[in-house]
C-alpha cells in the first residue's frame, strides 16, 4: 500500500473514530471474555496439573472391597502400560469433634505415588500419628498437636473387624493430597459411616492399618503409566490410552476378583467348619448351665496353652534343640491341653483329626494348626463380647450364639451373591476433584462461547454499519478513484486494512484485559474452590492468535459484505454520489386508521419500515443488551432461586440428625426427643451408594428410603415432596409418586445429564458390596448438587432383603429454637451427629454462586459497555445520517428540542420494540445458559425470572436514555450552514 | 500628450463603442457607468435621474457600490445630488472630511467617505440627473483632473440617452423587510481568520424577487445564511421588520426562521420517509396560520402526487414539493439557494415558472444563483464580488421564466 493511501486510511479512522473504536471494543470484549474465561479454566487446569505432578498422582486407582492380594498386584504390574504401582489402604472412619460426629476417609501414606503436600507440621511416622485434610482442618479449627479419637468400630467392617490398630491419633500435619484438589467436601467421596458422605481425608502410616482385617491384602492399588505422562487428563490421547489400559485392568479384575471371592468363600466356609463345633459346644455348655463367658474363658485358656506348646515345639525343632518336632513330652503337653479343652466342654475334634502324629506334625510345621487356633480365638473373642452383653441371661446367651451363627452364614451368603463384584478402577477422569475442574471448564467454556459469540455478532454488526457508512460517505471519492484507474481490489484493501487495524487493536486490548481483568476476577472468585491457593494466571499466545484470526476473518467478511454492493458499481454510477433512501408507499397507508394517525406517528412508522439497516442495527443492539442482562440475571437469580426452591417446594425440613448405629434403640430415643420438641420429623435410611447406569457409567447417589419402623411413609413425603417430572404411568398415585411401586425414583439431573430413562434398569451397589438391580420408576425435581435416589420401604426390603432401618431423622427446625433443640438432640442416646442441611447446602450454593456471580457481574459490566457502545454508535450514526434532515427541519423552524424530539421519538419506539425482543431473547438465552452451566448432578431452576426481565427492561431503558442524551448532544453542535456542504 | 489625456480619450472611445453596441438605454447606461468607474478609479458611482412623471425626485438608476441605494431619493436642490442637479454644475468635495455633506453620509451609510464628485448628467436638451462618484478605489482623494474626466464622461453617458429611448420609470420598491448594514463574517481556519463577508449593505423589499449573483466564494451563500437566520454576522446589523437579529440567540433565530422564512434548497432536502403531503404537513404544523398543504401542492401543480415519496418523484417534482414546503408556512421571505442547479433546462424552467407564479402572488424571494440568465427574472440583481456587494441593478422589466434561455 502506498504511503498516501495509508494516510487516507488513517484519516478515515480519525473521521470515523467512534465506529472504529466500537469495532475495537467489540473485538476486545469478545476476545477478552473468550480468552479470559478460557484462561481462567486453563489456570485451574494447569494448577491442578501442577498439583498432580507435584504429588506424583496416580493415573488409576484400583480398589476391591474384599482386598487386593500380592498376586493381584503382581498381575496388575505385568499389564502393558503399567509402569509404576503402589499398594495402600483406605477405609471409612468417623470421629466426634465437639459432640458432633464427622465421617471421612482414612488412607495410608505412600512412598512414591500420591504424595501429600505438607502445609503445616510433619508427616506421620508413628502408628498413632495422623495428617489431616487442610480444608477440613481449617474449617473445624483442627491444629497440629491436637488429638483425634476415632469412634469405636468406626474403622471396622459391619462384622466388627477392626481395620486400625489405634483409635487415638495425634495430628502431626495439615496436608493437601493430589486426589483432593477441590475444596468442596463433596469431592472427598463416600463413607460407610455417618451420613454416607465423606467430609475429609486423613493420612496415617500403612503400618497403622491391620492388614489381616483385609485378609492380608491391601484395599487400594495406585498405578501410574508412562504412556499417560505429559498429557492432560482431558486430552484425547490421554483418554484413548487410558481407556485401553483401563480395559486391560478391568479384564484382569473380572477374573481375579472372582477367584478372590471364591477363595474367600472357601476360607470362610472352612472357618465355619471350624467354628460351628465351637458354637455347638458353647450352646451345649450354656444349656447345661455354664455361662457363655466361663465357657469362652476356659476354651481360650485351653487353646492358648495348646498354641504355646505347639509354638515351643516348632521353635525347638527349628532351632535344632530338638531333633523331633513332636517329642513325647511335647505330645503329652499338647494332648493335655486338648484334654483340658475337652474338659472345658470343647469338642476338640474341631481342630481336626490330629490323632495321627504325622498329620499333626505337618499341621504344626505349615502353621495351619496355629492359624486354626488363632481363628478360633478370634471368633471366641466375638462370642466373648456377645456373652458380656448377654450377661447371665441364659436366653440372651443362646440368642447371642444364634446371632453369631446367622452373621457367619450371612457373610458367606453375601460373598456368594456378589458374583459380579469386581475391582473398581477409576482413572483421573472419574476423580471427583478433577471432575470439579472439568465442571468449571465446561461451565466457563459454555459461558464464554455464548458471551463471546454475542460480542462477535454485535461486533460484526457494528463493523458492517461502520464500513457501510464510510463507504457510503466516500462513494464519490471511490468513484473518482475508480475513474482514475484504481482497481476494486486496491480500494477494498484500504477498508480491509481499516478492519485489520481495529481487530489488531481489539485483540491486543482484549488479550490484555482477558489476563488482567477477566481472568484475574474469575480466578479470584474460584481460587477458594481449590486447594492451590492463589491461582497462577494463564496466558497462551496460540489462543490469542487463534481467536484473533477468527475475529479477523469474520470482521473481514463483514467488511467485504459492507463494501461489495458499492465497490461493484461502475465509476460513473459512484460519481453521482450516494443514492437517497428509497421510501415507497406501504400497504398500511391504505388503511383508514393510518390517515387518522398523527403525522409524527406516521413518520415514525415510515422510518421504521424504510431505514431497515438502522432499525435492524438498533434492534439488535437494544435487544442484545436487554437479552444479555436478562440472561446474566437469570443465571444468577435462578442459581440463587434453585436453593430457595429446593427448601421451599421440595425439602420441607432443614436439618438431619444422624443416629449412632451402635446404640440400641437410637431411633426410638431420638424420636421421643423430637416428638417432645414438637417439630416435624421423619426417620429414614440414608446411604451413599454406587449407581451403575444403563450406559455402563457409575456415579454416586444418596439413596433414601423411609424407615419401615416408626413413622410411616406419609411423614417422609410430607418433609420431602417428590415432585414428579416424568414417571411410569403405573408408578403414579394420581400425580404423586407412589412409593409402594417396585422401582427407584431418581433425581432429575440423572435424566437430563446422564440419559437415564423411565423403565431403564440401574444397579445399586453399597459400599459393603451389596448390590441389586431395579427399574427406574420415574424422576423428581431436585436441585442440590448430588444425585438422589428414593426407594419405598417395600422396594428396599425386596431388594436388600431387610427392611430399611432408620439411620437418620430429617427434621424441620425452622419453627423452633434450633439451639435448644440441638442441645436436646445431642444429649439423646443414639445421637451421632446433627447438621443444618439447609445452612450447609446454602453455603455450598453460595460458594458456587460466588463463581457464577463473578462471571455474571463481568457479563453484566461487559454487556452494559457493549450496549452502550452499540447504542451510542448507532445513535451517533443515525443522527449523522439524519443530519441533513435535521438541519433542514431546523432551518425551517424546528427548534433544537423539536429536532431532538424528531430523533428520540423514533428511538423510544425502537427501544421499546428492542426491549420486548430482548426480554424474549434473554428468556431463551437464560434457559439455554442455565442448561449449559449444569454439570453432571446440577439441576437449576429453568423458568424465566421476572426480576431478571425487569432488570433487563430497566437497564436498557436507563442505558437508552443515557445514550440518547449523549448522542443527541451532537445535534447541539450542528451548524445550519453545513447544509451548503451537503 | 500625458498619460491622463490618453486615458481620457480611450475612455471616451470605449463609452462610444459601448453605447453603439447597446440595444437598450438600460444596457448603455449600465455599461457606460462601469467604464466610467473603471477609468475614473472611483470606488462608488451612482447615476441619479429625475422621475419626471412620478414624484419629481432624483432616484438612483444604476450604481456600482456596496451600498444598497434602491430606495434613496433626493429632491432637486437638496443635498449634494439635488444641488448638482438644480445648479447643473458639478460639486467637488475633493477632501470630503474638510467639508462633509450630511446627505452623502446618509446615502453611503457604512462607508468611510473621503472624497466626492457629483457631476450633472445633461444632454442636449436638459439635465436628466447627475452622476455621483464617492472615494477613489486607490484610497487617494479625487483631484480636479479626475473631476474633469468625470464631467466629460458624464456628458458622454448623457449622449447615449439622446440617441436611444426614454429613460425608464423608477422601480417601485415595497416596504423594507430586511436591512443589512456593514455585515461582516469571519471564519477561523487552519491558516488564520478568513473574511468571507467584508461589509455588506442590502435592503430586501416586500414582494421583490431578488437575485444574489456572484462567483463561487464571493460570499453569497454566507450572506443567504445570515439572511435566513442560519448564521450570525461577525459584525454589522441585520434587522427584519425593524427588529435587530444581529445578536439574537438561537431561540430567537429559530423563531425568526419559523415565522418568517421559507427555504428552497438546491438538493431539495425533502424528508425521504415522508410523502409529499407529509413533508408539507411537517412544516405547516410549525406555524399558526399555515397555507393548506393541499393547496400549496396545488399551487406547484403536484396535487396528483401528494402521496408520492421523494424517491418516487423526479428532480423537478421534488423541487416543486420543496417550493410548496417553503410556501406552506406563509413566510415573509422565501430563500432559494440555487434551486435549479441540479436540474436540466426544461425542468429548471418548470421550477422557475412556479417561482415566478409564487412571486407574482406576492411572495418575497431571495435567490442565490450562478445562472446569469435567471437574473432576467429578478426585480433586482445583487452582484457580489470578494465579500462585498459590487453592484445592485434594478430590473425594470423582469422577463418571464419561459423567456429564459441558456
Amino acid at each position: 500500500m502506498k504511503k498516501t493511501q495509508l494516510i487516507e486510511l488513517f484519516c478515515n479512522i480519525k473521521a470515523t473514530f467512534v465506529s472504529f473504536f466500537s469495532i475495537i471494543m467489540f473485538v476486545a470484549l469478545g476476545v477478552g471474555i473468550f480468552l479470559g474465561l478460557g484462561w481462567s479454566a486453563d489456570a485451574v487446569r494447569t494448577n491442578a496439573e501442577a498439583a498432580l505432578k507435584q504429588g506424583n498422582f496416580e493415573h488409576f486407582n484400583i480398589t476391591f472391597p474384599v482386598g487386593l492380594t500380592q498376586e493381584d498386584v503382581e498381575a496388575i504390574s505385568a499389564l502393558d502400560g503399567i509402569d509404576d504401582f503402589e499398594m495402600g489402604f483406605s477405609s471409612s472412619v468417623s470421629f466426634h469433634l465437639r459432640n458432633t460426629g464427622h465421617s471421612g476417609i482414612i488412607r495410608s501414606l505412600t512412598k512414591n505415588i500420591n504424595q501429600a503436600q505438607v502445609l503445616e507440621g510433619k508427616l506421620p511416622k508413628a502408628a498413632n500419628e495422623i495428617a489431616v485434610d487442610s480444608v477440613f482442618a481449617y474449617s473445624y479449627g483442627i491444629k497440629v498437636g491436637d488429638t483425634l479419637v476415632m469412634d469405636h468400630d468406626s474403622a471396622a467392617d459391619p462384622d466388627g473387624m477392626q481395620y486400625l490398630y489405634t483409635e487415638s491419633y495425634e495430628v502431626t500435619a495439615i496436608v493437601t493430597h493430589p486426589a483432593y484438589v477441590s475444596s468442596d467436601s463433596i469431592t472427598r467421596g463416600i463413607s460407610t459411616t455417618g451420613s454416607g458422605s465423606a467430609e475429609f481425608f486423613m493420612l496415617i502410616i500403612p503400618e497403622a492399618f491391620d492388614a489381616s482385617a483385609f485378609g492380608d491384602a491391601c484395599t487400594d492399588v495406585y498405578v501410574r503409566s508412562n504412556s499417560l505422562e505429559g498429557y492432560d487428563w482431558t486430552d484425547q490421547t490421554y483418554i484413548d490410552t487410558s481407556e485401553k489400559i483401563l480395559a486391560s485392568i478391568n479384564k484382569l479384575g473380572s477374573t481375579r476378583s472372582q477367584a478372590r471371592i471364591e477363595e474367600l468363600t472357601s476360607q470362610l466356609q472352612s472357618l465355619m467348619d471350624i467354628y460351628n463345633p465351637y458354637l455347638d459346644s458353647a450352646q451345649k455348655a450354656v444349656e447345661k448351665g455354664t455361662s457363655l463367658s466361663t465357657y469362652v474363658d476356659l476354651t481360650q485358656k485351653a487353646l492358648s496353652e495348646v498354641s504355646t506348646n505347639i509354638q515351643n515345639a516348632v521353635d525347638a525343632y527349628e532351632d535344632g534343640r530338638s531333633s523331633r518336632l513332636l517329642s513325647t513330652d511335647m505330645r503329652v503337653k499338647i494332648q493335655a491341653g486338648l484334654l483340658a479343652a475337652k474338659e472345658a466342654g470343647i469338642d476338640t475334634s474341631v481342630l481336626g483329626d490330629y490323632s495321627n502324629p504325622d498329620k499333626l506334625e505337618e499341621a504344626m510345621l505349615d502353621g495351619s494348626l496355629l492359624k486354626a487356633l488363632s481363628t478360633c480365638d478370634t471368633q471366641l473373642n466375638k462370642l466373648a463380647y456377645l456373652a458380656q452383653e448377654a450377661g447371665d441371661n441364659k436366653d440372651a446367651q443362646l440368642a447371642a450364639i444364634k446371632t453369631v451363627r446367622q452373621e457367619a452364614t450371612s457373610t458367606i451368603d453375601t460373598l456368594k451373591s456378589v458374583e459380579n463384584l469386581s475391582w473398581t478402577t477409576t482413572g483421573r477422569s472419574q476423580n471427583l476433584s478433577l471432575l470439579t475442574v472439568d465442571a468449571f471448564k465446561q461451565v466457563t467454556g459454555n459461558l464464554r462461547f455464548t458471551m463471546a459469540s454475542l460480542f462477535l455478532i454485535v461486533g460484526l454488526l457494528v463493523c458492517y454499519t461502520a464500513i457501510s457508512r464510510i463507504v457510503r460517505e466516500q462513494i464519490t471519492s471511490i468513484g473518482t478513484k475508480k475513474a482514475l484507474g484504481l482497481r476494486r481490489s486496491e480500494i477494498t484493501l484500504s477498508y480491509l486494512l481499516y478492519s485489520f487495524f481495529a481487530v489488531l487493536a481489539g485483540v491486543i486490548i482484549g488479550a490484555t484485559a482477558g489476563v488482567w481483568i477477566v481472568e484475574f476476577i474469575t480466578n479470584s472468585a474460584v481460587d477458594s474452590s481449590f486447594v492451590f491457593g492463589q491461582l497462577d494466571p494463564y496466558f497462551s499466545l496460540t489462543d490469542t492468535l487463534a481467536i484473533g484470526a477468527v475475529e479477523l476473518i469474520t470482521i473481514w467478511a463483514s467488511t467485504l459484505i459492507a463494501c461489495y454492493s458499492v465497490l461493484k458499481k461502475h465509476a460513473v454510477q459512484l460519481l453521482k454520489g450516494p443514492e437517497p433512501p428509497k421510501a415507497k408507499a406501504r400497504f398500511y397507508e391504505k388503511w383508514a386508521i393510518w390517515q387518522r394517525l398523527p403525522l409524527y406517528t406516521q413518520s415514525i412508522v415510515n422510518n421504521l419500515f424504510n431505514d431497515k439497516v438502522r432499525v435492524f442495527g438498533s434492534l439488535v443492539g437494544i435487544a442484545g443488551c436487554t437479552a444479555l442482562v436478562v440472561t446474566a440475571m437469570t443465571i444468577d437469580l435462578n442459581v440463587s432461586d434453585t436453593f430457595t426452591v429446593q427448601y421451599r417446594d421440595i425439602y420441607h425440613y432443614t436439618s438431619i440428625v444422624q443416629l449412632d448405629p451402635d446404640v440400641k434403640d437410637a431411633q426410638e430415643n431420638m424420636e421421643a426427643t423430637l416428638a417432645a420438641a414438637n417439630v416435624p420429623y421423619a426417620p429414614m435410611m440414608r446411604k451413599t451408594m454406587g449407581l451403575y447406569l444403563p450406559d455402563g457409567s457409575v456415579t454416586a447417589a444418596t439413596v433414601e428410603a423411609p424407615s419401615a419402623a416408626g413413622k410411616p411413609t406419609d411423614d417422609f413425603l410430607t418433609l420431602f415432596s417428590l415432585n414428579v417430572t416424568e414417571a411410569a404411568p403405573d408408578a403414579l398415585n394420581g400425580t404423586n409418586a407412589d412409593l409402594s411401586y417396585e422401582g427407584i425414583w431418581l433425581s432429575e439431573a440423572l435424566r437430563a445429564h446422564q440419559g437415564v430413562k423411565v423403565g431403564d434398569t440401574v444397579r445399586i451397589v453399597s459400599l459393603t458390596g451389596e448390590q441389586c438391580e431395579i427399574k427406574v420408576a420415574g424422576f423428581f425435581e431436585y436441585h442440590l448438587k448430588d444425585n438422589k435416589a428414593v426407594l419405598g420401604a417395600a422396594a428396599y426390603e425386596s431388594l436388600f432383603g431387610t427392611a430399611p432401618q432408620a439411620n437418620c431423622f430429617v427434621v424441620d427446625v425452622s419453627q423452633t429454637d434450633e439451639s435448644a433443640l440441638t442441645k436436646s438432640i445431642v444429649k439423646t442416646s443414639g445421637y451421632y451427629s446433627y447438621w443444618n442441611d439447609k445452612t450447609s447446602q446454602g453455603a455450598r450454593f453460595a460458594s458456587y454462586q460466588s463463581l457464577t456471580r463473578t462471571v455474571v457481574l463481568v457479563y453484566l459490566a461487559l454487556s452494559a459497555l457493549m450496549a452502550f457502545l452499540v447504542l451510542l454508535n448507532l445513535n451517533v450514526m443515525f443522527i449523522e445520517e439524519k443530519k441533513r434532515d435535521l438541519i433542514v427541519l431546523m432551518i425551517n423552524g424546528f427548534s433544537l428540542r423539536d429536532a431532538k424530539r424528531y430523533i428520540y421519538r423514533d428511538n423510544i419506539v425502537l427501544t421499546i420494540i428492542g426491549i420486548i425482543l430482548g426480554v424474549l431473547l434473554g428468556m431463551l438465552m437464560g434457559y439455554l445458559s442455565i442448561l449449559s452451566i449444569e454439570f453432571s448432578t446440577d439441576s437449576y431452576v429453568h423458568s424465566p425470572n421476572l426480576i431478571a426481565c425487569l432488570a433487563g427492561v430497566a437497564s436498557s431503558t436507563i442505558l437508552a436514555i443515557i445514550v440518547n442524551i449523549i448522542a443527541l448532544r451532537r445535534i447541539d453542535k450542528f451548524r445550519l450552514t453545513d447544509i451548503n456542504k451537503m | 500628450m500625458d498619460r491622463s489625456m490618453l486615458t481620457y480619450y480611450k475612455t471616451i472611445g470605449e463609452i462610444q463603442s459601448c453605447i453603439a453596441a447597446s440595444q437598450t438605454l438600460d444596457e448603455a447606461l449600465h455599461a457606460s457607468l462601469k467604464i466610467i468607474v473603471e477609468n475614473s478609479q472611483a470606488a462608488n458611482a451612482v447615476i441619479w435621474y429625475l422621475d419626471k412623471k412620478g414624484d419629481k425626485k432624483l432616484h438612483p438608476y444604476y450604481w456600482i457600490s456596496p451600498i444598497d441605494l434602491t430606495s434613496k431619493k433626493y429632491s432637486p436642490g437638496v443635498g449634494v445630488v439635488g444641488t448638482t442637479f438644480a445648479n447643473e454644475q458639478s460639486t467637488r468635495l475633493l477632501d470630503f472630511k474638510a467639508t462633509p455633506a450630511e446627505d452623502v453620509i446618509h446615502t453611503f451609510e457604512g462607508i468611510d467617505i473621503d472624497s466626492v464628485i457629483c457631476v450633472p448628467l445633461t444632454n442636449a436638451h436638459e439635465t436628466l440627473g447627475c452622476i455621483e462618484f464617492v472615494n477613489r478605489a486607490d484610497g487617494n482623494l479625487f483631484t480636479d483632473e479626475d473631476a474633469d474626466v468625470c464631467e466629460i464622461m458624464a456628458m458622454m453617458a448623457a449622449m447615449a440617452i439622446d440617441e436611444n429611448e426614454q429613460i425608464q420609470d423608477p422601480w417601485e420598491a415595497g416596504n423594507v423587510l430586511m436591512t443589512i448594514r456593514g455585515i461582516t463574517r469571519e471564519f477561523q481556519n487552519a491558516s488564520g481568520v478568513v473574511k468571507v463577508l467584508k461589509g455588506v449593505n442590502l435592503d430586501v423589499y416586500d414582494g421583490e424577487f431578488l437575485v444574489l449573483l456572484g462567483e463561487s466564494g464571493c460570499g453569497k451563500s454566507t450572506l443567504l445564511n445570515i439572511i435566513g437566520g442560519m448564521d450570525q454576522p461577525t459584525s454589522g446589523t441585520f434587522t427584519f421588520l425593524n427588529k435587530d437579529y444581529s445578536t439574537a440567540n438561537q431561540n430567537e433565530l429559530t423563531e425568526f426562521r419559523r415565522k418568517n422564512i421559507g427555504f428552497i434548497f438546491q438538493s431539495y432536502n425533502l424528508m425521504p420517509n415522508l410523502n409529499a403531503l407529509q413533508n408539507l404537513r411537517l412544516i405547516a404544523e410549525l406555524v399558526e396560520t399555515p397555507l393548506d398543504p393541499d393547496l400549496a401542492l396545488e399551487i406547484v401543480g403536484l396535487s396528483e402526487r401528494k402521496t408520492s415519496y421523494p424517491s418516487q418523484l423526479s428532480g423537478g417534482q421534488q423541487q416543486r414539493v420543496s417550493i410548496a414546503r417553503a410556501l406552506v408556512k406563509n413566510p415573509k421571505i422565501i430563500l432559494a439557494d440555487e434551486p435549479t442547479a441540479a436540474l436540466d433546462y426544461a425542468t429548471s424552467i418548470e421550477v422557475l415558472q412556479v417561482l415566478e407564479k409564487v412571486v407574482s402572488e406576492g411572495a418575497t424571494m431571495v435567490m442565490v444563483t450562478h445562472n446569469e440568465e435567471i437574473t432576467r427574472m429578478a426585480n433586482r440583481v445583487v452582484r457580489m464580488r470578494n465579500g462585498k456587494v459590487y453592484e445592485i441593478t434594478v430590473n425594470r422589466h423582469p422577463a418571464h421564466a419561459t423567456d429564459l434561455v441558456w
